[in-house]
């Protein structure tokens, strides 16, 4: 295939594109326009990208209701939250995570087990009574943290997040947030969801450029720096400065990821979220509606409730295959364990699935062409 | 005042600030007050928020906001 020709990307769950017409201008502009280094030295350039950066912080502060201050710009949402969780958990204190989480965040809590750290696992299921038992009962005396996500990047089944962010806020424990498949898709909150650290991408639903992530704090808990550098600020002092958002800032910053972070935001703020979740429900709709017809495994559980994404299975075929098959035709689709094994062993996917993740840049006839493609495998 | 230098007389001052980030907040948040504020470098290595006015009405309105000053000259 020829990059002439027409591509049509369901894949936006890993990375969405196109991005929109601002962001590409705003980061045009921007490579013209702010050449310095954010924070480092006072002259003009210098601090015109700091003028941008900041720009950027407080557009990604009050779309989440943080302030500047702590919103902290990383490479992307692994980067945060491997911040977050190795930056609040010390040795003897203990970890909970969902059953349903991304590498991103089960793969810190295996590695601190190194460093004494013991976590558990809390079921997640359909009906969110159960899911808030589970956690209970996985939290212990010791549990200094929950980390988890919203939703899941693998079915995109959404967690009762504000309900454990409120078991959290109750038994005085931090509540990290993976809003990696949430963020840019349905309203989320530090201050209304009591999440304490929010961790998400920038380059997903918020439509930034890829190298981007986020690091919200609400303040309440210090996160300690696992990276240690320049930052612009304090530089008598030999360690790391411990006040947001430099403690974990050390290095140049991405300026042009920042602005595109911020024209995303600005974008999702303007067309508003309730729209482009309509908007891509309706797409998962009609693909569900004809991936039933064609007797297609989908996981999705009656009762639960969904982001935009939906995993399936053709039975009898590999997902690789099939992914493999639309990629010939145009369609670009991801197949496999989406960097989530654990969400595959306890969904009962351990061979994996494809995933459609739409955008609001995807129409329904996109959708048609690629159930009638879809049709044409079986 | 006769014959010396008012201690709380308008002038200009710059307000110095842990990081960049906190000055540009402190920029931002003078400027919406009325006051002509320009975030700069101050010292060695740190950020200032460059603003005419007084002395007092300016560390009464940064500490009302809950911004952490590092000192002000």
């Amino acid at each position: 295939m020829t990059t002439t020709e027409r591509i049509i990307n369901f894949d936006n769950a890993a990375t969405s594109f196109p991005k929109p017409r601002q962001v590409r201008a705003a980061v045009t502009s921007a490579l013209e326009r702010f050449g310095g280094n954010p924070s480092r030295g006072g002259h003009r350039l210098a601090l015109a990208a700091s003028s941008a950066v900041y720009e950027a912080r407080c557009t990604a502060a009050d779309f989440f209701d943080a302030s500047p201050e702590n919103t902290v710009f990383t490479l992307n949402c692994t980067h945060a939250l491997n911040f977050a969780i190795k930056g609040i958990m010390r040795p003897g204190e203990h970890l909970v995570i969902s059953s349903l989480e991304h590498n991103s965040v089960s793969r810190p809590a295996v590695a601190l087990k190194k460093s004494g750290c013991d976590f558990s696992v809390f079921k997640v299921y359909p009906d969110s009574r159960d899911t808030l038992r589970s956690l209970r009962e996985a939290m212990t005396p010791q549990t200094k943290a929950v980390a988890c996500t919203l939703a899941s990047n693998v079915t995109g089944q959404l967690l009762p997040f504000r309900e454990i962010g409120e078991i959290c806020r109750r038994s005085g424990v931090c509540f990290i947030a993976d809003g990696a498949q949430a963020c840019g898709v349905i309203p989320v909150s530090l201050e209304n969801d009591n999440i304490n650290i929010l961790c998400t991408a920038g380059h997903k639903a918020l439509y930034g450029l890829t190298g981007t992530g986020l690091l919200l704090s609400d303040g309440s808990f210090t996160v300690q720096p696992i990276i240690e550098g320049g930052t612009g600020s304090d530089s008598e002092n030999p360690a790391q400065p411990l006040f947001l958002p430099d403690s974990l800032e050390a290095g140049t910053l991405n300026t042009i990821g920042a602005i595109s972070v911020n024209t995303g935001i600005k974008f999702i703020s303007a067309y508003r979220l309730d729209r482009i979740r309509a908007h891509e429900e309706k797409l998962c709709a009609v693909l569900i509606n004809g991936l039933e017809r064609m007797g297609a495994e989908i996981y999705r559980f009656a009762g639960a409730e969904y982001v935009p994404i939906v995993s399936f299975n053709i039975p009898g075929k590999s997902p690789e295959q099939l992914a493999a098959y639309l990629n010939e035709r145009g369609i670009c689709m991801r197949a496999g364990l989406h960097c989530a094994g654990l969400a595959h062993k306890s969904g009962g996917t351990p061979d994996g699935t494809i995933r459609f993740a739409p955008s609001i840049f995807n129409s329904e006839n996109e959708v048609l062409y690629l159930l009638s493609e879809i049709n044409k495998f079986l | 005042m006769k014959g010396g230098i008012a201690v709380n007389s308008p002038r200009n001052y710059i307000v110095s600030f842990e990081s960049m980030t906190h000055a540009q907040k402190a920029r931002s948040f003078l400027s919406s007050k009325g006051y002509n504020a320009e975030v700069v470098r101050a010292g060695s290595c740190g950020f200032g928020v460059s603003v005419y006015g007084r002395k007092d009405e300016i560390s009464a309105l940064l500490a009302a906001a809950g911004l952490r000053v590092k000192g002000i000259e």
